[in-house]
């Protein structure tokens, strides 16, 4: 019984999440954001500084329209990342809504993880440097 | 070793569960290779496919946390399978012992799979782009996620505890602070509103941009 109704939810539960991210991707897709943002970054209007994060949406735009040199200027660290996170993201719903693993999992180490993350904070205090402003968004 | 009937963790030396003070087996240093053998013939696609390394598949033998030496699996029970039998033979398996994972049913002997966060920490992730406070936890919370199920699949429950136990705190974080950023902009608004009346409603907020 419990099984029945876990399979459910986690089925329930991916199709929400695939519902989200699919709107969230036709949405980038179609409106860009260079032209008028997608999000309004709160680290930029209260600091004045970039986020690491910063270009991202427009670097996803860019990566949607097959233009890998814009999006790599909007954001160089964010850009090789994205599609291995959807890629990530992608095999884990199928695994939710399918019940088993279509794509293959790519084997994970917490420790890249979080190392990836640090070295991801500390792309945020680069751009940021004046010498290094190759690195913030165009 | 796992306790055969709650199916907590144990160590080996222990005479009963610490969780339900079940009687546990007793572990006379079973072998996971003998093991393996003994059980094989029940089911003829096992040895093969143990044979042949695949990156998907995570042997059974090198896992410490995986309790597939322990000598109370009823050994009408097939063989433990690797999960690339999955696409083949989906609901193969026999019958679904205690623990039994959502789906497939290829690890027999592991507790349910804990909570992923996966959908959870998305949807969080797709919210926080509103303010961009948020995303990079929400991302990395995906990224713990998606190691719940891949620790779970190599038989690793211990491990998988640990990520989920980060997702679920990536998970919260992220909710904060996506809620955070949601209020922040309606401040915003408002106070630009008031500033400068009906007109130039968000031309504050691109400005800053």
């Amino acid at each position: 019984m419990t099984s029945i109704s876990h399979k459910i939810r986690s089925r329930a539960l991916g199709i929400a999440a695939c519902a989200a991210l699919g709107a969230l991707c036709v949405y980038v897709f179609v409106h860009d954001p260079a032209v008028s943002p997608v999000s309004f970054c709160m680290v930029r209007a209260l600091t004045g500084r970039y986020c690491p994060g910063c270009g991202g949406t427009r670097a996803l735009h860019a990566l949607f329209h097959l233009d890998i040199r814009a999006a790599l200027g909007y954001n160089l660290f964010l850009t090789p990342l994205l599609p291995v996170v959807a890629y990530i993201v992608l095999a884990e719903l199928v695994h939710m809504i399918a019940g088993r693993y279509v794509l293959r999992q790519i084997p994970l180490n917490p420790w890249v993880v979080a190392c990836i993350g640090a070295l991801f904070l500390l792309f945020g205090v680069l751009r940021n440097l004046p010498a290094l402003a190759f690195l913030a968004p165009v | 070793m796992y306790c055969p009937k709650c199916g907590a963790p144990n160590s080996d030396a222990a005479q009963r569960c610490t969780n339900c003070l079940e009687p546990l087996p007793a572990a006379p240093g079973a072998q996971p290779h003998i093991h393996a053998e003994g059980e094989a013939p029940h089911t003829p696609e096992a040895p093969s496919a143990q044979e042949a390394p695949q990156p998907q598949q995570q042997a059974p033998t090198g896992q410490p946390a995986q309790p597939d030496s322990s000598p109370y699996q009823q050994p009408q029970q097939p063989y433990q399978q690797p999960y690339q039998q999955a696409p083949q033979q989906p609901y193969q398996q026999g019958q679904p012992p205690y623990g039994q994972p959502p789906f497939g049913g290829y690890q027999q002997q592991l507790p349910p799979k804990p909570a992923t966060f996966l959908a959870g920490n998305i949807i969080m992730t797709i919210l926080s782009l509103c303010s961009c406070l948020g995303t990079i936890p929400g991302i990395v919370g995906i990224v713990f996620s998606a190691m719940v199920s891949s620790k779970y699949n190599q038989g690793d429950y211990e491990g998988a505890k640990s990520m989920a136990k980060v997702a679920k705190i990536l998970f919260w974080v992220t909710l904060g602070l996506a809620v955070a950023g949601i209020v922040l902009i309606v401040v915003m608004i408002a106070s630009s509103a008031s500033m400068y009346g009906s007109y130039g409603l968000f031309d504050s907020l691109y400005d800053i941009y």
